[in-house]
């Protein structure tokens, strides 16, 4: 219980950042669509860009930085912070200026070599976020198939040194996720539905974007731990048919690597695959937290 | 669940008694939340030309009249035992629904605020009597281990039927929709009160089963007298339901989020989020069913305090903003599970012979009574031209408080009588 009381003493701080003076922050977010700020129009706050096109002209200004996450901007105006770009595309034109720095950790950026730029710039920031220049190339179906393979040995290899350090952790959430897959499931959903929103919320405040990763690392690592708890039953299973005899953690590795593969092939399969992909995720992350990271055994409160 | 594995063992009474409970529990809920919580308002202030601060009043009024005719016939049902006679509760549900079915017909027809006033004495007096009489069948048709799917399949089906169903948020539209399901639910409710059957005599014998009887938090814990865990209860589910609605309201009419809500005139937003809220009460049905309060009542508070936190956030940012489905999404989650956790859970801290007093405070102190004081509140502050952002920002504050509350309360000092349970 004491994780869950961080973690809501976390939000309880965040709802209390909520409560300052009207006035301390200003800022506008584009989510999608055409929007272009004419000459003479200003943007008083910060400026952040999830998508959509954006055109700031000549003569425009934004008083605080620019923040590019996805879409593209076309840049003629006048930036009075920095800019920060870690996806997407951002175009200088001529009479582009920044005032602060120009930090460029992804995305596309275009003529900059010819802006004005006050600050320093920095190629590598630290953070980034997938891009369109990494994104995956066209493969044909083995190529992707190789690649699938990978991913799953890569995955069972973490899955080994998981299980093998931490066993009966492990063989809790696959106990809890074969056993109470519907409770798992339910609420694997709700942390599918809330938790994307926290994170776009984070990366909204802007301070929050390193906050923003972290969560998603976490939300990974979560994955994968509950990967290896629903591995250890299945390579259990496997091992008890076949009458091959392996060790815990290559029982984890192997039916981790199986459910890696199928979820991954699942993929393939319009709508329905997909779904399947996200239930099959939504119960091993209900159940690595009904068993709060395998520190307990999860025992329904029932009548 | 065990309706299936009623319908499995052939058990036809047992399985119709809990589908009349989640048809007449379904349409009672949609009959409050459109009908007379919107439905007031509209035929205040568009119909009778009242100020905000009058129609802020009168739903005072009628929450604390309801509430205290609830209360008070509970405490009545209670001393005479009808808490356990199911033929005279469903005598009272046919009366009570035969009393809405007349005031939603005579509703579009009030002219004035005298009219008014006496139709809110009588609404009060029926949603007062409906409460208990309908709450406690609980204890007769729907299994202890179920309670928490079958309050999921009500909501579910009221959140999946409103989008087809809300139109122009009017109170002739209200009473037209009622007025084609409620002279049914009269006559099918009287058919089964009035007239002996085989089906009333086995829903009659069910509470006196074990699977029935007792309520899933009844003497489960040691530490907590029952009185004070219901009364504890009811305070966390007051927070939840004023804070929700103060801020509803508030939202619901403004121009910012009006596209994305209930009220938008796009049919493909209310779909999106009829599905949330049905999806949503599926999920609160499954954790109620096997979480304990303690971790049910975090998560609500949880994802209820993210709600308010990323409205008051999204005002901040302001104009210029794309507003996504992503908030109503949420805020569709979060109502859907609180509403299940409320069909359910008075029940579940009561036996037969309180169940009718338990459900009544629960329902109407927490619900009714929070709902429309809220209610009340935000027409005033908006009636005093309060901002949007401060407006949010006390619903944030309020949010903030009750999740403090809730955090705290394992280190407040505890009743005594730790093992009596609920009496």
């Amino acid at each position: 219980m004491r994780n869950w009381k961080y973690l809501f003493w976390l939000l309880a701080v965040m709802l209390l950042s909520a409560c300052q003076p009207a006035d301390s922050y200003q800022g506008r977010v584009i989510l999608s669509g055409s929007h272009q700020l004419g000459e003479d129009e200003v943007v008083p706050g910060d400026l952040v860009v999830v998508d959509g096109e954006v055109v700031l002209e000549q003569g425009s200004r934004v008083e605080g930085s620019l923040l590019v996450l996805g879409g593209s901007v076309s840049l003629d105006g006048v930036i009075e912070g920095d800019i920060t770009i870690l996806r997407g595309k951002l175009q200088f034109r001529e009479q582009a200026r920044v005032k602060g720095n120009l930090n460029a950790g992804g995305g596309h950026l275009l003529g900059w070599q010819e802006a004005a730029v006050g600050g320093e710039i920095t190629e590598n920031i630290g953070w980034e976020l997938p891009g369109e220049l990494m994104m995956e190339p066209n493969l044909n179906l083995g190529e992707q198939m190789i690649r699938r393979i990978v991913f799953s040995l890569t995955t069972s290899v973490l899955v080994f040194l998981w299980a093998r350090f931490l066993p009966g952790p492990v063989q809790r959430v696959g106990d809890a996720a074969v056993d109470h897959p519907l409770v798992c499931g339910a609420l694997g959903v709700l942390v599918f539905i809330v938790g994307p929103v926290l994170v776009v919320q984070m990366v909204f405040t802007v301070v929050l974007i390193p906050v923003a990763g972290l969560t998603l690392i976490l939300g990974a690592l979560t994955a994968l731990y509950g990967l290896a708890g629903l591995g250890i039953k299945l390579g259990s299973w496997f091992q008890e048919q076949s009458g091959l005899t392996m060790a815990r953690a290559a029982q984890a590795a192997w039916g981790s690597f199986l459910i890696s593969l199928l979820i991954q092939g699942l993929n393939f399969v319009p709508l329905l695959g997909g779904m399947t992909a996200i239930l099959i995720t939504a119960v091993i992350l209900g159940a690595v937290l009904l068993t709060r990271f395998g520190t307990r055994v999860f025992i329904p409160d029932q009548v | 669940m065990k309706l299936i594995q009623m319908i499995g063992e052939r058990r036809w009474a047992a399985a119709a008694g809990y589908l009349l409970f989640i048809g007449m529990m379904a349409v009672g809920y949609y009959y409050n939340i459109t009908f007379v919580q919107l439905g007031l308002v509209d035929l205040g202030e568009r119909l009778l030309g009242l100020s905000d601060g009058t129609v802020a009043n009168l739903m005072a009024l009628m929450a604390l009249l309801t509430s205290l005719v609830a209360v008070s016939f509970g405490l009545l049902m209670k001393r005479l035992g009808w808490g356990k006679d199911f033929k005279r509760k469903l005598q009272l549900a046919t009366a009570v629904v035969f009393g809405q079915t007349v005031l939603t017909y005579l509703a579009p027809a009030v002219q004035n605020q005298a009219q008014l006033l006496i139709w809110i004495l009588f609404t009060s007096l029926m949603l007062g009597l409906g409460v208990p009489v309908t709450f406690s069948m609980t204890v007769d048709l729907i299994p202890a281990k179920d309670r928490g799917y079958a309050a999921a399949l009500i909501t579910g089906l009221v959140y999946a039927a409103a989008p087809a169903l809300s139109g122009n948020w009017q109170i002739e539209t209200f009473s037209r929709q009622m007025l084609w399901v409620m002279p049914l639910g009269v006559v099918g409710l009287g058919l089964l009160a009035f007239f002996p059957n085989p089906l009333v005599e086995t829903l009659a014998r069910q509470h006196q089963l074990p699977a029935f009887a007792r309520g899933r938090f009844v003497k489960r814990e040691k530490g907590l007298s029952g009185r004070w865990r219901l009364l504890g209860l009811t305070g966390v589910m007051f927070g939840i339901f004023f804070v929700d609605s103060l801020g509803f309201l508030r939202i619901i009419d403004t121009p910012l989020y009006i596209h994305n809500n209930w009220l938008s005139a796009d049919l493909a937003p209310r779909i999106f989020l009829g599905i949330a809220h049905a999806v949503a009460a599926l999920i609160a049905g499954v954790l109620y069913s096997n979480l304990g309060l303690k971790s049910l009542f975090t998560w609500v508070f949880g994802i209820f305090s993210l709600v308010h936190l990323m409205y008051t956030m999204e005002t901040r940012i302001g104009p210029g903003l794309s507003i996504s489905l992503a908030l109503p999404l949420l805020y569709a989650v979060a109502v859907s599970i609180y509403t299940v956790i409320n069909f359910a859970l008075w029940a579940d801290l009561s036996t037969p012979e309180n169940i009718s007093l338990n459900t009544a405070l629960g329902v109407a102190l927490s619900g009714w009574t929070a709902t429309f004081l809220s209610t009340a509140l935000s027409l005033r502050w908006r009636l005093r031209g309060m901002s949007l952002e401060r407006h949010l920002s006390l619903v944030d504050a309020l949010a903030l408080m009750f999740f403090i509350l809730l955090l705290i309360s394992p280190f407040l000092p505890r009743g005594n009588g730790s093992k009596r349970g609920i009496k």
